[in-house]
Order: C-alpha cells, then structure tokens, then sequence
C-alpha cells in the first residue's frame, strides 16, 4: 500500500524532484569520469642509505614530490639488515603547503622481516611540495630502494558515495513532504520518528567528532573492519580469516567472532573512506537503529508511544550501552545491545498473547531477529540471553506445553539457527577439531572484578581509569553500572507492588514487570563482588570455563539494563494510568536524569585530548590481538613478524616467491633425496590447502610455530600454490543460512499481499 | 493583571542577573585565560605613567601582558575600572565593578533588543526567553570568566544595542526623529564595539553592509560608515599592523586557525568543553528543538507564521547569519584558502586567533529563533506542554549557567 502510494506520487513529474536529480547527475559526472581514466602511478627508484647504528627522526628522504588530489597508495622499497620482529624504521608523508586536514595520512612502519610496505593517503589539494620522511630505529643496516605512488579512484568513489547518500536523503525528505500533503501521515507517527531521531542523534554525539575516543577495544574491532576488508580484496566471501592480520600470517577471528554487521563499514573503506569514519558512521547506524529498535519493542509492549520513546531513551542512553559501544569501543558487546529488546517482546508476546488467535503466528519473528542477531554479533552475550531465556521459560513451564506457544519458540529457535547456520557451522567446526587458546583459558576468576551497590547507581560517570578490579574500589573506575535512575525506577517499582497496585492494572503487563524486575535484581546482583562467583567457579570445569569465558561480571549488566528500562516503562506505564501530574513528574525525572547522567558521559568521554584518528589500516599495526584467544595453542605470537620469503626444510630451494593476502605462489625444487617441506608466513588454521602447478593437492600440516608447512615429495620441481578454501560443509551451511533469508522474505511479502486484500 | 505577569517577567531578568554574577560573589579575580594582560592594561591605565599609551596600551605592556594577539584593543572601555582602581588602591574593585556593570549593561541592551525585536507581540515570553538565552549562553560565560576576555565582554554588551538600533532602522524606513536617535546609537555602538574588538567589528559591520545590500534599506549605509570613521585610530592601527611591520615588530606568530576551529559535535557540548569551545548549551538545544518539532511534527510554517513586517524577515535573517557564522567556526573552514589572499590575509586570520569567536556570534544569532521557537510553542493548544517546557528551559538554562560558573570557581586559583 505504502509503495503504492509513493508510486502514485509520481515523483519524476515534481519539479523540485527533477532539480535535485538534475544537480545529482551534474555533480556525479565529473566523479564518473574521474574514476574511469587510468590511475597514474608516479615511480622513482633512487636509494637512500641510512648510517648503521644511528638512530634518525623524521629523515626526509624524498621531496618535492608533486601529486594532485586523490587517494593514492604509497609502496616503498627496502633492504633491511634486522633478525627481530619489531619494526625497524617508521615512514610517513608530509606537506606544509596544503591545508591543514589536507594530508592525511599516518604512515606506516616497516619491518626487518619484509622488503617492502604499502599505505594510504588522502590528499585533498594539489601539491608540489610533499615529503616523505623516514624515522630509523638504528639497529642494523638500512637502506630505501625507492618508492612507487600509485593513484586510486577512492576519492571519487567516496565523493560518488556521499553525493549519492545526500541525493537519497533529500529525495526521502521531498517524498515525506508531497506524501505528507497527499496522505497526512498522523502527528502520533511523525512525533515517534522526530524523538527516535532525537534519541539516535544525541546517543551519536561522541562520533560527531574527527577521531574516535581511544577505548580499549578500539583498535581490535577497527583491526576486525580492516579484516572484512582485506578478507574482500583478497576474494574470500564470506570472509573467514582476516588475511593481513597478525603480521600477515592471518587470523581467524572472522570464524570465532561473527562480522555480519561489519561489512557495512568495510564497504565504506572499500568505497574509501578512512577507518575512522567508516567506523563512527558504523557506530552513528548502530545506535540510530538501537533507538528505533527499543522504541519499536516498548511501544509494542505498553501500547503507547510516550512510553515507547521514554524507553527507547532510558536504553540507547544508559550508562551500560554508553560504556560499551563509547568508552570501551566495544563494537561487538554494543551491536548486541540492539537486539536484546527483540528477544524481550518476542518472549513477551509468546507468554502473554492468545495461542489460538492468528496474530499469534507472528510470535517467533522477534525472537528469531534478536537471536540470530545476538549470534551474529556477540556470541557471550547470546549465552547469557540463553540462559535467561531458559529461566524464564522455567518461570512459565506451564505454557510451553501448550502445542502453539511451544510452536513459537521451536519456530523462533530454528529461523535464528537458519539465519546464523553460516556463522554457527564454521564456529563450531573450530570450536571442536581446532586447540585454540580460547578453550584453555578457564583459569580466569572474574569475582574480583565485581562491582559495589555504590557503582551500580552511581549518576554522574566520567571516562574513569580502572575497570572494577576489587582493589580501587569506586575511584575512578569506569562508567560501570546502570545508573541513578533505573535504580530509582526499580524502587518505585517495589513500593507500587508492595503497595498492591498491581492489582489494579493489566495482568500480562504487570506479570512482564514483575519478571522484569527479579531477573533484573538478580542480575545487578550476579554483576556485584559479592555475589558467589569463585565458588561457582570452582565447581567443576565446565563452570570454570563458563565463568572464565564470563571476564567481567559487569557483562550481566545489558540484560540487567533492559529488564530495569522495562521496570521503568511499567511505572510510567502505571503513573500514566494514574494522572496528569505524576506522570508528568516522571517524564521529567527520566528527562532530567537522562540528560545529566548520559549527557554527561558523553561530554566528558570526547573531552580528552588524546583522540585517536586513524586513516589507514598500517597506522594501527597488525599485531594487536587482545589475549590471543583464536591463536592455535602453544603459537608464540611475539615471533611472528611479516616474513619476505618461504622458510624452505632441508634440500628445498624456493624461488619466485610471492604473497598476496591469503594466497601464496611459489617455485619449489626438492633436491633432497627425501621428502621436503617449505612454509609459508600463514597461520595453520583448518581450511588452507596447497596444489602443484598440475592442480593436484598436496599435503598441508603445522609447522614452526603453527605455520602453514607444505609437504613437498621427493624429488618435486614445479609451482606450488597454496590457499584458504572453505570446506564444503561451510558452503552448504551458507546455502542454507541464504534459503533462510530468502523463505523469511517471502513468508513477509505473503503476508502483507494477504492484509492488503483483507 | 498585566502588570502582575510584567513584575514576573522582571523578577525573572534578576534572576537572570544574579546567576550570571555567581563568580563575581568570590570576591577576588581568578586566575586563567587572559586576565593578566587585562591586569597589565590596568596597571598601566590606572599608574597613567605612560604618556600617549591611554588609548592604547603601550608597547612594554602588551609585550608583558603576552597580548600581542589583541593588542588592536583599546583600552576605552578600561578607562573607568582603571580610575577606579586608581582611587581605591585595589585592582579587585577595578574588575568586579567593570563585570558587574557589564553584566548589567548587557542585561539592559539585551532586553532592549529582543523587546523590540519581538514588539507588538501580546506576549512577552519570546523577549524574555531570547534574554535569557543570551545572557546563559555558556560562550558568554565562557569568555567573562574562563578566558577572561574583557574586550569581548564589552562586545557581548553593546553588540544587542547595535541590533536594537539597527532594528530601528530597517523598520523606520523614513528619516524621523526616532530614527536619527537610532543611526545615532547604531553608529555610536558600533564604534563601541570596534574600541572593544576591532575584528569583531569587522565582521559586524560587514554582514551589516551585507544586510543592507540585500534588504536595500539605505540607512543602515549610515552607521556602518559614522561607525567605521569613529574607530578610524583602530582601523588605523590595523592598517599599520597588517601593511606596515607593526606586526613583525612585536613579534607576533604568524599562524593558521583551522585546528583550533568546532567539531561538529563540540556544537552540542554541555557540561565540560574543550578549551574554547563551550556548546549551545542545553537551554538553547531545547528552544530549538522545539522549533524543529514545532515544524515537523505540529506542521507549522515557523516562519512563514511571523508577522509580514520585520520580525519575520529578521528571524529568517539570523538563522541565515547563525548558518553561515557556525561554518565559519569549523574546523572545516578553509580559512587557509583565505590567508593565501594576500600578507595582510595571512596576518589578519592570524590576529583572529580561533574560529570560536563566530560560534560565539552565531550563538547571538541563535538566541532569535531561541525565543521565536517558545512563543510558538505558547500559541499551541496544550498549554501543559508549554509550561512544561518553559520550566524544563529555564532550568537547563540556569542550571547549565550555575554549573559552569561553579566549576570555573572551583578550579581556578584566585590571583
């Protein structure tokens, strides 16, 4: 109906319509053509040798080089004579001519174990006077061969990117406006879209910065973007091992920790974008449809829009939420807190709705969403989710054997189990034949970690130093807890039920409150130091494992959060109900207290100086991998270093060795009069296969230190490749995880042909 | 009746005062930003040692002061607390009579201002929303007390009683005896405002001239050119400062300012800021979210609603100058472009210091549709709302106000 109505529009009629197309077309063309002429490529092959054992900073090496605007790719050769795997030198390129933000860039580092690095740099005006300056740690000799500047198109395609982005913005707001005049969409509608919008955008503010805050996770999911990236240049999809990651060798955190919504910021950087920004429009996304989502879900549950978007500000505003996706730039933890409402109201209408009437059909659709979202984002969060989803059903046994509610859930569990079959079967197929260092680590005992009541209502956060650890106590920790006012909520919550007002209102509201409010108690207990974590641990190891893979209590909190934001609902819900003016006060204490606890954060989040502002992938290095946990066991991480060349056993010569992302190509001969190996610079994850120039595969096992060691047979001379390959199983789990897709979009598009005819 | 709601009105406006005076109650000047170059100024004025440094400070003084930046600032504005501390011995009474009399002073042409950029409305609500906006607004407060910039106090005071007159002008389009008064203290302000702050005169004077232009009233030609000859010593000075090494004698850099321009998030700061860069502050984002929700969600044309006379025109015309002034205060800005005009260009983006001063302009700007926005609002059926909000503003107001003059109090030593 609706798109039938903006059809009648006939919108390429609207002068205003065609203006608009007319200046887009106008300002594309230039873009177009610039993105079709050949990438010119600027070379120069002079050397420049450093002095051995003198350490230099910001060497200018070369200058005067002339480039016009762009995004270009700067490769430069070397010769370095250095053993360890750090770093030797550290490049960049400088302009003093052009404008300050014209040059960005942040260079990149180049180690002793490769002949060469590559990185980006944008340049927004025409110069003839850039630098390329070199800092040389002084260990060993060193010297540059030259370098070679290769245009891209990327700045053409981000300009195409954003003016395309502005046309479909301008082109929603002409149709809202003549769509408006033909069919007044009602003041409720409009109101709910102007606050979710409000909410989204104030919940964004941090990532309306240049830079991002340098919270703790941050490089490891930016490394995780860049991931998705590289792992789509170097013709992987759906990527499965980061391939520039870990010095080259490539990790599989793609595997262990499901990347389905990063490839929205990875096309951005593909499109060129710097990761900076790729990531805060990925975050500005997120939150937007964080607000949209709990608003969709509360104003579901309370029927009314009020509640709805107090709601949805009490969540997309919480401390907890705030923390996670600002100060600590924990992407994957912060996207999962988008889905948790759907999971909410899906179990809500499950227990509440009447079984027999055919709305209740539609029952598993959130809960379906939520869970294979909550898979596909954070796997720890989705446990505890499970958990809980096991105790409520507990507390309504009962109605699960009703054949319809039972239906719902079987329905919801298997669609979400459809929808994240891709992820779940290369996981698991880890996860069992793979000893990687995630399943050793149940030694981690998490109740020191736990917080004091005073954190869990603590209003006004600031950035802080510590995580709860037990010693510092409430000084200067994070912004840990949930906040002032859904403690207060709580309270008020207690005082009406023990005052019996719940008698008084809607059963099924009332019962939802109730649930609400003894798991969320429950959890901001299990998120405390003094609730029994140690000794839980210490039960056997299935639970060490448990509480270990737990590392923080505080995690329980999300959850904690939005049953307390459901607790708050009800009692505005309730206040409502009950008159003007202490409904009123209500709304004006969630607004007060919004704004000078979340507000707050948040001002003083982007208030340090410290910003972080990273363009390039190089700039952040390829190391960082938090604790290591997808590397096989036993891999010595600090020896892995980008390597130039294969590591060939006795009696076998390589030559004509090169890498590219996953894929290496080689000449072998095995002169040894017995079988040989060679290996290359990748991590030995299940997957890599290797063939002779014939196509035939040859035998792949672990090498040194868990690399990719290649069995040569005696006497073998030819090319040899070897290659990341999905096994089948993958690809048919994938096939599946896409039948999914494709059967909920038609069981969706049946259903509304079905309305619009009734 | 009447009166009773207009005696509420003005308790209101005491209030307003008495807030923005909080860090004037320590009793003793507070350390930070520019107020020692204020102080040198002082010293000098008041010791009268110098011969022929009374309009401008001298030299020695700037040097010592470390005012090279803003050493195109007369001291006119300096003379009374100078003869003030001259009598009393006490440079403290020099600057808490010098902020008390700005502050009220701005309270005063504030008032005036909005009074008659809203007159002939039946209520007074829009008037006294847009004073108060003005007189919390945390880039006001920001430049009394944190950066200490008594120049720019002075420019905040008079720059409404330049609109106030000019406003006059545009609506008098004949040349009455009301309207010489008004190209009188149009004139006369914007001289005031070039001894205070010779750049932001400039940039007054030319969206003045721009107005003009586009508006094609003819007598705002008047005062822009009386203005401008009243400042000719400045303007002078800047001629020697810009083209005849002035500038390179006292030794002053020589620098770009597009680092130090607003983030677009920094627009929206509340409770702590980068150092120059307060935001609209929560009073100011919740007037003009109201207005956007005003327009999107109620449907009404905001602007097109105003009077047909000059308020409507004036509205639209401050959101235009708040438009293009929030640009200008980007770190996005190419003022670098602009430098390569020419020696002089580069000198005089330098002399500018920060692309803040046009968020502070821009926010004078904003304070218009501020109010225009609570008016509407007041119009609209449900008065609870109104109310409501009028309460929720005026708190975030105050309070945003009160918390920033706390926490500057709290952490600044006292000199």
């Amino acid at each position: 109906m609706f798109l039938q109505r903006v059809m009648a529009l006939k919108l390429w009629k609207r002068r205003a319509v065609r203006v608009l197309a007319v200046i887009t077309i106008l300002l594309l063309l230039p873009c177009i053509v610039k993105v079709i002429q050949p990438d010119k490529i600027y070379q120069c092959d002079d050397g420049y040798v450093f002095e051995e054992g003198v350490p230099t900073e910001d060497t200018i090496v070369y200058e005067n080089i002339a480039l016009k605007p762009g995004v270009y790719c700067v490769e430069l050769y070397y010769d370095a004579e250095y053993g360890g795997t750090g770093p030797v030198a550290y490049t960049t390129m400088t302009d003093g001519s052009v404008i300050t933000g014209g040059l960005c860039t942040n260079g990149e580092h180049l180690y002793g174990g490769a002949d060469q690095t590559s990185y980006h740099l944008w340049l927004y005006e025409s110069t003839d006077g850039m630098q390329m300056r070199v800092s040389f740690g002084g260990e060993g000799g060193f010297q540059l061969l030259g370098y070679r500047i290769t245009e891209t198109n990327q700045l053409w395609s981000m300009l195409i990117t954003i003016i395309l982005f502005v046309f479909l913005l301008l082109l929603c707001a002409f149709t809202y406006h003549y769509y408006n005049r033909e069919y007044p969409v009602a003041e409720e509608k409009r109101s709910a879209f102007f606050f979710v919008m409000l909410i989204g955008f104030l919940a964004s503010l941090p990532y309306l910065y240049r830079g991002n805050f340098p919270g703790i996770d941050i490089t490891y999911h930016m490394l995780r973007i860049e991931g998705v990236k590289d792992g789509l240049l170097g013709g992987q999809f759906p990527v499965r091992i980061e391939p520039e990651w870990v010095y080259g060798h490539g990790y599989a955190a793609a595997v262990f920790y499901c990347n389905s919504l990063l490839y929205f910021p990875a096309i951005l950087r593909l499109l060129g974008f710097p990761v900076s920004v790729a990531y805060n429009v990925y975050c500005i996304a997120l939150t937007i449809t964080t607000a949209a989502v709990a608003y969709y879900c509360f104003r579901r549950i309370f029927q009314n829009t009020e509640i709805g978007l107090l709601s949805s500000a009490l969540y997309t505003l919480s401390t907890f939420r705030l923390y996670k996706l600002v100060n600590t730039c924990a992407v994957g933890e912060g996207s999962a807190v988008t889905f948790m409402p759907l999971i909410l109201y899906g179990m809500y209408r499950v227990f509440t709705e009447d079984p027999k009437s055919q709305k209740y059909k539609t029952a598993w659709v959130p809960i379906a969403i939520g869970y294979a979202g909550l898979i596909q984002t954070h796997v720890l969060t989705c446990e505890i989710t499970a958990f809980l989803t096991i105790l409520i059903c507990l507390v309504f046994v009962r109605k699960i054997f009703c054949w319809n509610t039972f239906l719902e859930l079987a329905k919801g569990a298997l669609a979400a189990l459809g929808l994240s079959l891709w992820f779940l079967v290369p996981f698991l197929d880890y996860y069992l034949t793979q000893n990687v260092h995630i399943k050793n680590l149940s030694a981690r005992t998490i109740q020191r970690t736990g917080m004091t009541p005073a954190h869990l209502a603590f209003h006004f956060w600031r950035n802080g130093i510590y995580t709860p650890n037990g010693e510092t106590g409430v000084y200067q920790t994070h912004p840990v807890g949930v906040g002032l006012v859904l403690i207060v909520g709580l309270g008020l919550f207690a005082a009406l039920w023990f005052g019996g007002a719940l008698r008084r209102t809607d059963k099924n509201i009332s019962r939802l409150a109730v649930v609400s409010a003894l798991f969320g108690g429950l959890l901001l207990f299990m998120s405390t130091n003094t609730f029994p974590w140690d000794a839980i641990s210490g039960i056997c190891s299935l639970t060490a494992t448990l509480v270990s893979s737990l590392e923080f209590t505080h995690r329980v909190l999300g959850w904690g959060t939005l049953f307390l934001v459901t607790v708050c609902g009800f009692c505005l819900w309730y206040l409502r109900r009950e008159g003007k003016w202490p409904y009123l006060m209500a709304v004006a204490v969630v607004i007060g207290c919004v704004t000078t606890s979340s507000l707050y954060l948040m001002d003083f989040v982007r208030s340090e100086d410290d910003m972080l502002t990273l363009y390039n992938e190089e700039g952040m290095g390829f190391g960082f991998i938090s604790d290591g946990e997808y590397l096989l066991e036993g891999t010595k991480a600090g020896k892995l270093t980008f390597e130039k060349r294969a590591i060939a056993g006795a009696g076998v010569s390589v030559s004509e060795y090169a890498k590219k992302y996953l894929n290496v190509k080689m000449s072998c001969v095995n002169a040894g009069g017995e079988e040989g190996y060679v290996e290359v610079p990748l991590l030995f994850y299940k997957g890599y296969r290797a063939f002779d120039g014939a196509g035939d595969r040859l035998e792949v096992c672990a090498g040194d230190n868990h690399v990719v060691r290649v069995i040569l047979p005696e006497g073998f001379e030819g090319t040899v490749e070897v290659k990341f390959v999905s096994p089948l199983y993958w690809r048919i789990s994938e096939v599946v995880s896409i039948l999914t897709v494709l059967l909920f979009a038609l069981w969706i598009w049946k259903r509304q042909r079905r309305a619009e005819v009734c | 009746m009447k009166k009773e709601f207009s005696n509420k009105i003005y308790f209101g406006y005491l209030v307003i005062l008495c807030v923005a005076m909080f860090p004037l109650t320590c009793g003793y000047i507070m350390n930070g930003g520019i107020i020692r170059e204020w102080l040198v100024r002082l010293e000098e004025l008041s010791a009268a040692t110098n011969a022929g440094a009374l309009l401008f400070p001298s030299e020695g003084a700037i040097l010592s002061g470390g005012g090279q930046l803003r050493a195109m600032n007369s001291n006119l504005w300096f003379l009374f607390p100078a003869l003030l501390v001259r009598w009393t011995g006490k440079m403290v009474v020099g600057w808490e009579c010098y902020m008390i009399l700005m502050q009220i002073g701005t309270l005063f042409t504030a008032i005036l201002m909005f009074h008659r950029l809203f007159e002939g409305k039946t209520s007074k609500y829009p008037a006294f929303f847009g004073v108060l906006l003005y007189m919390s607004c945390p880039y006001r407060i920001y430049l009394c007390y944190d950066l200490a910039d008594m120049s720019q106090v002075a420019v905040w005071a008079l720059l409404p009683l330049y609109i106030w007159a000019v406003l006059g002008i545009v609506r008098n389009h004949k040349m009455s005896q009301k309207n010489i008064v008004n190209l009188v203290i149009a004139a006369l302000s914007l001289a005031g405002i070039g001894y205070a702050n010779l750049l932001q005169m400039l940039v007054v004077a030319g969206f003045t001239l721009l107005v003009a232009l586009c508006s094609g009233s003819i007598f705002l030609l008047l005062p822009f050119a009386v203005g401008s000859a009243l400042t000719l010593p400045c303007l002078l000075r800047l001629y020697y400062y810009l083209f005849r090494g002035a500038y390179e004698n006292l030794g002053i850099p020589v620098q770009s300012i597009m680092g130090s321009g607003y983030d677009v998030g920094e627009f929206f700061s509340v409770f702590v800021y980068r150092e120059g860069h307060p935001g609209f502050g929560l009073g100011m984002m919740l007037c003009l979210l109201t207005g956007l929700w005003l327009m999107f969600v109620k449907g009404q044309r905001l602007l097109g609603d105003m009077p047909v006379s000059s308020p409507r025109r004036c509205c639209a015309c401050f959101i235009v100058l708040a438009a293009v002034w929030l640009f200008m205060s980007l770190q996005y800005f190419p003022w670098e472009y602009v430098q390569r005009l020419g020696q002089w260009a580069l000198k005089l983006v330098s002399l500018l210091e920060t692309p803040g001063i046009f968020f502070g302009m821009a926010q004078i700007a904003l304070c218009v549709p501020g109010a225009w926005a609570m008016e509407r609002l007041e119009k609209t059926e449900d008065k609870g709302v109104f109310i409501g909000m009028a309460v929720l503003v005026i708190t975030a107001c105050l309070g945003v106000c009160v918390y920033q003059c706390n926490m500057l109090t709290y952490t600044r030593m006292p000199l």
